[in-house]
């Protein structure tokens, strides 16, 4: 085959004379067409988040210049710990609410100064009101669920009810 | 005076610090905290939000014209927990910006709370902006 044939309008030039070329098939058809042209939108326009310092991980209402909280889960035996990157708030605005198996934080990071005459050469912070909801893994006693607050750091501690704690046990082998 | 150029910073936000002319002496991880800087008055105002350091945890060092703030971070997480899910990571905080001269160096004030560094660097004398009047000839 002639380099000259992967040419799509000779391509096509050749496939009226009856030519044999290897095309999807797909290509021909204009639908499919359509679709890869959607599909090349969208690739364009997160490749846009992507310029714009968006790596994998970052919620996009970060990217859009809004606060929202990025939380770690751990756990022992006897309880679970969600902790949240608080900075800036007064625990009078943080809200922690549990109902069943959901654990929802939300509240608002207001920005601290309006003065007049203020001039920004850098604004990498975030505010606004958000909210986060996290799925536990069981139901939770609503009482016993503690929370503090401390250098910006959002910590809860939820107790794992009874029959979820140790809920690990060794089962013999035995020879046989 | 367009003053984008008072202060270069690193491009930031919760990323690692890749590379710093400092040895570490703790095992952790460095991340760039997220600052606002702007000018209020006769002041420069530079805040940054780390959360997890509390004020004596944080040091700020100006070293001719290169003002470091380094926050560390007490690991919060007591022994025997295991981490199930993690969107930050725990770790120190570092970043460094170039003063221009227009910064009183003696006058620098900082604050801390709720894991929020606020920076108050008053202009040096000179450096205030001055109207001139435009008189008739």
């Amino acid at each position: 085959m002639a380099l000259t044939n992967l040419i799509p309008w000779r391509r096509r030039a050749d496939q009226a004379r009856g030519g044999q070329v290897v095309v999807k098939r797909e290509e021909q058809e204009p639908i499919y067409e359509l679709q890869r042209s959607i599909n090349s939108l969208f690739d364009e326009f997160f490749r846009q988040f992507a310029d714009f310092g968006l790596w994998p991980g970052e919620p996009l209402t970060e990217s859009f210049g809004l606060f929202n909280p990025r939380v770690d889960v751990s756990e022992t035996d006897k309880e679970i710990r969600v902790s949240a990157e608080l900075p800036g708030m007064e625990p009078d605005d943080i809200e922690v609410t549990v109902s069943g198996n959901l654990l929802t934080i939300s509240g608002e990071k207001r920005a601290e100064h309006e003065e007049q005459g203020e001039q920004y050469y850098r604004m990498e912070r975030t505010y606004g009101s958000f909210q986060r909801t996290i799925p536990l893994p069981y139901e939770v006693d609503a009482d016993k669920v503690n929370a503090r607050y401390k250098n910006g750091v959002l910590t809860i501690t939820l107790p794992k009810p009874g029959e979820a704690q140790g809920r690990r046990w060794r089962i013999p082998i035995k020879l046989g | 005076m367009a003053m984008n150029a008072e202060m270069q910073a690193q491009q930031a936000t919760k990323q690692e610090a890749t590379e710093s002319g400092v040895e570490q002496t703790r095992d952790r991880r460095v991340f760039v905290p997220r600052v606002d800087i702007y000018e209020s008055g006769d002041d420069l105002i530079v805040v940054a939000d780390m959360p997890g350091v509390d004020e004596n945890n944080v040091d700020i060092t100006l070293e001719q014209d290169r003002l470091t703030i380094v926050g560390r971070v007490d690991p919060v997480a007591p022994n025997g927990y295991t981490l199930a899910y993690a969107e930050y990571a725990e770790g120190d905080y570092r970043r460094t910006f170039t003063l221009s001269n227009e910064i009183d160096r003696d006058h620098i004030e900082a604050t801390m709370s709720n894991g929020v560094l606020r920076l108050r660097l008053p202009k040096a004398a000179p450096a205030k902006a001055r109207k001139i009047a435009v008189k008739a000839a």
